[in-house]
Parts: C-alpha cells; sequence; structure tokens
C-alpha cells in the first residue's frame, strides 16, 4: 500500500507562489524626483566617474537617480532603441561621436541645449541640434605592454607585420566605441584600401572582446601586449604604477578623438530632472572628476589636470572620417575577417 | 457531442499543445516573421549574398563537428571503462555526465581563462617546470580554443551515452563468438562495436547540437570576427538592428538544428530498442598492470584538463589579491564584496524567483505531457514531441518574444528557460509517470473519479518525487542561464548569472570566480538527485 509522500495542494501553492513573487518583482515604482540614467560599464563602476559624481548630483538637485548598466556604450544605445515607445531611460551616457548617427536616426533622443552651451569650445561639439551634449573626450590609441614585448609597432601599418601575430586585442566595433573608433581609425587612414588592410591585420589580431572592460582586463593580465585604447589610458597607470611599464602609442599617421556624450530620451519621463543632469554634467564639480575616474579630457576650459596627465601623448595629428560612412566600413572589416 | 470531438476533448492533448505551441510557436514565428519584410526569399538571397552569413555557419558546422569527434575521442576510454572494468572512483567518473547540464558554460568559460590562458595555472606550471620563456598553451582565443572548450565539457556525455550501451551489450553473442573461435579482435569489431555505435551516433549528434547553439563560449573566445549563428543573430538583432538579417538566422540556423535532432531520434530509437533483451555483463576488475596504468593515465588527463579548470575557479575565489597581481592570501573577502556589491541580494532574489518561475512552466507541461503521452499509442510522438524544444536555441526563441512584445519581459524569460530545460525535465518526469501503476488510476475511474480527478489526486502524488526533481532540474537549467538574458536583457532585473557575466567580461575575475562558485552551488544540487540525473542522459 503506497502513503500519499505529498499534500497535492500544498504542492501546488508551493509552485504557484514563487510565480507571484516573479509578477511582483518586476513591477517598479515610480517616483517624480527620480531620474533613470542608463550609463555603460566603466562608467557606472566603482572606480569610474559615477560614484563621485551621481552622489554629488543627487545633493546638488534632491533628485535621486536611478543608475542601470546595460553592457558597454553600444548596448547602452541598443537598450534605449528598444523601449523606445515606452523608455525607461531618462538620459542615456555614452553616445559618441562614431554613435550619433544610429542614435539620430533611431529617433530616441530629444533636444536640449543646456544653459554653459557656449563655454564648449567648438570642436567639441558633438552635434549641432543639441540632441547630445558632450562631457569629456580623448584620442584613441594603441596601448604597449612594455614588459611583454620589447619593439612597439610605429604605424598601423606595423600592426600587421608578424613579429605582432596574436599580439593586438580589439573590441567588437559592433558592440564597443573603441572597437568602432579603431574601425574608423582604419577608414580614415586606408580609405578605398580598407579591405585588404584588415585582411593583413587579422592574423596580428588575438581577440575581439565584447566590450572595453574585458580587452582591457585581457591586456593588463598579460594575455596580449597590445590593445586598442585611449592615449589617456597611460595616465591612468601613472596614476596607480610609478613605472612606465604601459605606455601609449603615438603613430605618425595622427590619431582619431572621441568624444562622448549624454542625451535626454525623446519621451523622458522626468524631462525636468533630466534637463538637470544634463547641466550638472558641464559643471565643475562633474567636470574635474572625470579625469581621475573616467580617464578622459573635460569638454569644459579651465579644468586643472593632474599631474599624471604628462604621460598622455597629445597625438599631434587627428584624423577623422564622417560618422555615416561608418556602417560601411564597419561591415566592410568585419567580411574582410570573414574571408579564409 | 460528437464522438471524435469528445475524444479530441477528453485527450490532455487537447489542454496541452495549445500551451506548448504558445510558448514555443508564438517567439518562433514571431522570429521568422521579419523575413517577410520585403520578400522571404530577396531577404534570404541578400543574406547568402554575405561572407558573414555563409562564414557564420561554415565556422559553426566545423567547429561542432571537430567539437563532437573531441568528445569522442576523449569519451569512448571513459565509456569502456565505466561499462567494463570496476575501480575506485568509477562512479564520480559517471556522475560527471552531469557536468554538460548543471554547469553553466559562462562557468567553464572562466575556468579556462584561468587555467589555459597565458597567465593561468597550467602555462605558469609548464613555464616554471621547463623553464620557458613565453607561455607554451597560446589555443584560447581562436578555432582549436573555442574546439578544445567544447569538446572538453561535453566529453561526458559521450562517455555517459556510449558507456550504458557498452554495458547491456549482448554478452551471449560475445561468449557464442568466443566458443567458434572467433579472436577478440574480431569480437571487438564485429559485435561489440556494431553495439555501441547507435549511442555514440547518438551522442555525437546531441554535442554537434550544443555545440551548434553555442553562445557564450563563442561569445568570449570566437576570435575575430567569427561567430557561430547564435552570436551573429545577437549581434544583427541587438545592435545592427537588420531584422532580415537576424531572422535569416533565425531559420537556416533552426533548419539545420532540425535535421541534426532527426539524425539524434533516428539513433537514440535504435539506442533503446538494443538495450531491452540485453543480459548485462558486469564489469571486472582489470586483467593486466598495463591496462590498469593506461586506466591511471586516462584518470590523471581527466583530473589535470578537465576538473583542472574547475579546481582553478574554486581556488581563485579563495585567493584575496593585495595588488593587481600581487600574490594573495587566502580568504572569503572575494565573497565578502560580491555579497556587499549593490544589486547582488536583488540578482540573487530575481534567479531564484525566474529559476521557480521557469521550472514551475516546465514541471506543469512536463507532467501534463507525460500524462498525455501515456495515452497515446503513438511512439513516434511520444519520442519527437519531447526532442522539438531541443531544436529551438534560447537566443532565437528571445529575439521572437522581442519581436512579438515589443520588449523583453521577465515572463518571456521564464518561458524561453521553461522551453530549454523541459526536454530534461519532462525525461526526469516520464520515467516516473511511466512506470506508474495503471490500475490505481484505473481503480480511482471505477469509483467515479472524474479523469482530472483521477490524475491529480492518483497520478501526481505517485509521481510527486520525479517531478519535484524534473522541478529541480529545470530550475537549474533556468539558474545557470545566461543566453536568454544576455539577448533578451529586462531592465533593472539582473541575476546573479547576468552578473557573472559582466564581472568576468569586466575582468573582475576575484568576484566573478566567487559568484561563480555560488552559482555552481544553485546548479550542482541536481548532481544529487538520481532522477533528475536519469532526465539527463
Amino acid at each position: 500500500m503506497f502513503t500519499r509522500p505529498f499534500n497535492t495542494r500544498a504542492l501546488l501553492a508551493a509552485m504557484v507562489l514563487p510565480l507571484a513573487f516573479a509578477f511582483t518583482s518586476c513591477v517598479q515604482k515610480q517616483d517624480t524626483t527620480q531620474l533613470t540614467v542608463y550609463a555603460y560599464d566603466s562608467f557606472a563602476s566603482e572606480w569610474g566617474p559615477a560614484p563621485v559624481v551621481i552622489p554629488a548630483f543627487e545633493k546638488a538637485t534632491g533628485i535621486k537617480v536611478n543608475l542601470v548598466v546595460p553592457g558597454d556604450s553600444g548596448q547602452v544605445l541598443a537598450r534605449a532603441i528598444d523601449e523606445r515607445k515606452a523608455p525607461e531611460a531618462d538620459v542615456i551616457i555614452g553616445i559618441d561621436n562614431n554613435l550619433l548617427p544610429k542614435a539620430l536616426s533611431a529617433d530616441v533622443l530629444a533636444s536640449y541645449r543646456p544653459k554653459a552651451f557656449a563655454s564648449i569650445p567648438a570642436e567639441l561639439v558633438l552635434d549641432s541640434t543639441w540632441m547630445v551634449t558632450p562631457f569629456d573626450w580623448s584620442s584613441f590609441a594603441i596601448m604597449w605592454d612594455s614588459a611583454k614585448l620589447a619593439e612597439p609597432p610605429a604605424s598601423l601599418e606595423d600592426l600587421t607585420k608578424p613579429v605582432y601575430a596574436k599580439k593586438l586585442i580589439l573590441m567588437d566595433p559592433r558592440t564597443s566605441t573603441p572597437g568602432l573608433g579603431f574601425v574608423a581609425w582604419t577608414a580614415a587612414i586606408y580609405g578605398d584600401e580598407l579591405a585588404s588592410y584588415w585582411k593583413r591585420l587579422k592574423p596580428s589580431i588575438l581577440t575581439m572582446s565584447p566590450g572595453w572592460d574585458t580587452g582591457y582586463g585581457l591586456f593588463t593580465s598579460g594575455e596580449a601586449p597590445l590593445v586598442i585604447s585611449y592615449t589617456t589610458s597611460a595616465a591612468y597607470h601613472a596614476e596607480y604604477e610609478k613605472a612606465g611599464r604601459y605606455q601609449a602609442l603615438e603613430f605618425a599617421e595622427g590619431h582619431p578623438i572621441q568624444i562622448e556624450g549624454a542625451g535626454i530620451t525623446r519621451r523622458a519621463r522626468h524631462r525636468k530632472a533630466a534637463e538637470a543632469f544634463i547641466d550638472f554634467m558641464l559643471t565643475n564639480e562633474f567636470q574635474s572628476a572625470l579625469p581621475l575616474t573616467n580617464w578622459m579630457y573635460p569638454v569644459m576650459p579651465g579644468i586643472t589636470l593632474p599631474a599624471s596627465y604628462g604621460a598622455s601623448p597629445k597625438p599631434r595629428k587627428t584624423v577623422s572620417i564622417d560618422p555615416r560612412k561608418l556602417d560601411a566600413a564597419m561591415k566592410t572589416a568585419l567580411d574582410a575577417l570573414q574571408a579564409p | 457531442m460528437p464522438a471524435a470531438l469528445r475524444r479530441l476533448v477528453d485527450a490532455s492533448g487537447a489542454v496541452l499543445f495549445p500551451a506548448l505551441a504558445v510558448i514555443v510557436l508564438i517567439p518562433l514565428l514571431a522570429a521568422f516573421a521579419p523575413l517577410l519584410d520585403g520578400g522571404a526569399f530577396a531577404n534570404l538571397g541578400r543574406a547568402l549574398a554575405e561572407p558573414r552569413f555563409t562564414g557564420s555557419f561554415g565556422y559553426a558546422l566545423s567547429q561542432a563537428g571537430a567539437s563532437a569527434i573531441l568528445a569522442a575521442l576523449i569519451g569512448i576510454p571513459g565509456a569502456f571503462l565505466i561499462a567494463r572494468r570496476t575501480f575506485p572512483g568509477r562512479r564520480l567518473l559517471s556522475a560527471l555526465s552531469a557536468v554538460p547540464f548543471c554547469v553553466p558554460p559562462l562557468i567553464i568559460a572562466i575556468g579556462f581563462v584561468l587555467y589555459y590562458g597565458r597567465e593561468g595555472t597550467l602555462n605558469h606550471a609548464l613555464m616554471a617546470l621547463f623553464h620557458l620563456k613565453e607561455p607554451p598553451l597560446t589555443f584560447l582565443y581562436s578555432f582549436s580554443g573555442v574546439v578544445m572548450a567544447h569538446g572538453f565539457y561535453n566529453f561526458p556525455v559521450v562517455m555517459r551515452f556510449v558507456g550504458d550501451a557498452w554495458a547491456s551489450a549482448p554478452r551471449r553473442h560475445e561468449d557464442a563468438a568466443r566458443l567458434l573461435g572467433a579472436s577478440e579482435r574480431r569480437i571487438f569489431f564485429t559485435i561489440t562495436v556494431p553495439s555501441i555505435l547507435p549511442a555514440l551516433g547518438a551522442a555525437l549528434s546531441l554535442v554537434f547540437l550544443m555545440c551548434f547553439y553555442s553562445f557564450v563560449i563563442v561569445l568570449l573566445f570566437g576570435g575575430a570576427g567569427v561567430g557561430t549563428p547564435e552570436v551573429e543573430l545577437y549581434r544583427a538583432a541587438r545592435f545592427e538592428f537588420d531584422r532580415p538579417l537576424a531572422s535569416s538566422f533565425a531559420l537556416v540556423e533552426t533548419m539545420v538544428a532540425m535535421v541534426v535532432l532527426a539524425a539524434y531520434a533516428a539513433f537514440e530509437r535504435r539506442t533503446t530498442g538494443d538495450r531491452r533483451d540485453a543480459e548485462r555483463a558486469a564489469p571486472t576488475a582489470f586483467q593486466s598492470t598495463g591496462g590498469r596504468l593506461a586506466a591511471l593515465a586516462y584518470g590523471a588527463f581527466v583530473v589535470i584538463f578537465f576538473l583542472g579548470p574547475l579546481a582553478a575557479i574554486l581556488v581563485e575565489s579563495l585567493r584575496v589579491r593585495t595588488q593587481a597581481h600581487g600574490t594573495g592570501i587566502w580568504g572569503l573577502a572575494n565573497y565578502i564584496s560580491l555579497f556587499s556589491r549593490r544589486g547582488f541580494l536583488q540578482a540573487a532574489g530575481n534567479t531564484l524567483a525566474l529559476g521557480l518561475g521557469s521550472a514551475l512552466i516546465a514541471s506543469v507541461t512536463g507532467f501534463a505531457l507525460s500524462v498525455g503521452l501515456k495515452r497515446t499509442r503513438s511512439s513516434f510522438l511520444s519520442r519527437v514531441l519531447p526532442l522539438l524544444p531541443l531544436g529551438v536555441s534560447s537566443v532565437v526563441l528571445a529575439y521572437g518574444w522581442n519581436m512579438a512584445l515589443g520588449r523583453p519581459s521577465v515572463m518571456a524569460l521564464a518561458m524561453i528557460q521553461a522551453v530549454s530545460a523541459y526536454p530534461f525535465a519532462l525525461r526526469a518526469i516520464q520515467s516516473s509517470v511511466g512506470l506508474a501503476d495503471e490500475r490505481f488510476v484505473e481503480a480511482a475511474r471505477t469509483l467515479g473519479s472524474s479523469r482530472l480527478g483521477s490524475t491529480l489526486r492518483v497520478r501526481l502524488p505517485l509521481a510527486a518525487p520525479s517531478v519535484l526533481s524534473g522541478f529541480a532540474l529545470a530550475f537549474a537549467m533556468s539558474a545557470g542561464d545566461a543566453n536568454a538574458i544576455i539577448a533578451a536583457p529586462v531592465s533593472g532585473f539582473d541575476t546573479v548569472a547576468l552578473m557573472l557575466y559582466r564581472l568576468a567580461g569586466a575582468y573582475r575575475f576575484d568576484e566573478a570566480c566567487a559568484a561563480a562558485v555560488i552559482l555552481a552551488l544553485v546548479t550542482g544540487i541536481v548532481f544529487f538527485l538520481k532522477d533528475a540525473r536519469d532526465g539527463i542522459i
């Protein structure tokens, strides 16, 4: 004779309860003194700007910030586009000069010209319609680990040499802005020869990581001695490690710059709070936090740079391409990598 | 009511098929729908003309083929040992078959970086041992790195499938051949090999399918510009907003998977057919020192190359680094900083809720379907239906739900994970619903209980332990799954697996390892549930 091992009703109840919990846990509270900000990983990490500037903003305005981190900048924009009909985010941080055309054509942003707009140097203004307000910038550069590699490359062409086989870490241009920045760089230098350059470069690439965090982590843990990053990454190492082991390489052919900005979503639920945030981005408090947390140059003039920025080379030549041509360049580069 | 209609309504299939259709067909059709935008053939033609598209399938097929072969090479000696020899650690070796199902691929990926990376344990050991300047192992981040990870990760599947078939290979035939004077070699090739071939075929096609659908490992180690269709679909949908291209990936990869699944079903049918009339041969002790040494070498190989990366995670999680590259001291600081991380408790709660939700869906539909299948006489249906969800990837489903609902949702995540876990949960449940004595149900029916009543009051309590095992299995698979939530992230809804992916991505390996250990403890519960293990293989 079998004994009933379970009370059927209790068993069913035990199964249904957690589901009810699952439903309730996805309902979120709303408040008018709140602001939801989407930011990329390294901005929001504990050594990034967020732990400094977000509390400062909350203190100055009394607005409570809900910071969400969908991933690298590409993923931030992807999420905002996903949700464009009913955005969670009021402000999205991390739209740079290369992502701008995609953000504009996806129609996710609303225009807002901050009060201090006139102080931003003209060459750093991302968008004349002020859909996006710039807050910092830097030059892309290859970082070199001098402890692992004796002879650094001196140009993009050098990177294709057999001595650098599997020595270079890049980021996927579809998901990461430095990854896209590198494609823009090669497109600016090689133009129509882009496909053949990427074919020659392929043996040198160790991997294309999904985001900058991953790629730079691989680099500092010694998986490869070269990585695409910023000239200001050298300042970071100068600040925390005395020796000049990690250096930013200056290439004579010139470097592209990245200008990072933030914008307000078109259907933002907390528009006033979002405007306050954009204005706050240009204050001394926010701007002076950037060099030592985001490791970029502030856009506002007159901010004193820390001494470690002496290690960051200022490229003599700047190159750029029309960001609208970037999609085609990216496709060319990725297709070239597919070829056997 | 006409009799035919009545039969249809009576059959629990009438309740069940719509339920199954909702959670599989809706997202699947929604995933294919964007193909029609501008003509299905034009879109497919454009996709086929893209080097990325064909390159991705070429890569996935060759990678999955090579991985399956590697898994077979490692798995077959183990299968022999489990089936034919007695030795200490035999049950442990056999229990490894749970690893590919209850250790998430993300954890394997982290273990591989820690262990096989240029700065990994193995390279450091080899460099110290042979006084090398450069790390000797550099295969990670390449085709061979992906194949290594897949092959090692999945070899227990081959071992278990083939081992089971080997153990039940018809002993009588071998004895008869021996009596008739056949050499051992001839016996092996003419009797043993044919009896294990179907199992090998089934295992190879299952491993092939799992590697073909690999997502996280390829995302992290794929090398430059190449990705499986899963990865390319994810990129096309989430970052390029090229929906027709994403849908082309979804359609073609689902078709390929269906072909592989058909092969799996064909092999598997022959495997189970053989098992029934087998006289099991008892495993024996080793007959020679050579055999013993070979087995020892095999054991060492498995420990060094398969368990090594997993152990490296545990070791790393307990090592506290004082500086970025300093040697550390032992302690729990990584766990403490993980627990005190903002959002960790919320993520743990979300993991629990999502896991319980998808386990509920998987076990309820699993129970209902196994009762329904017991009533149908069609062995084809009862074999093929439970397998179908294996051919649909969670990335395709996630993409489909995004298309159907317009935005990611937690309910969709639960349904996606339920579908992925469902074939395995169903097998765990079926093993007991199939065995339960029909007389109890019949007695209840004669005493006037309705069909639903008899199912709920008699069948369910009888099957309760195995339903719970199926529930636990589905829970573990959901808790360990990061694919669905990477492909369809929901705002403000983090899980431990997603957190682990981010930590690993940001190269915060100390905390990532602590998170991996926590997650492995949760998913590892399946290890200790026998019915759930039966569900796995």
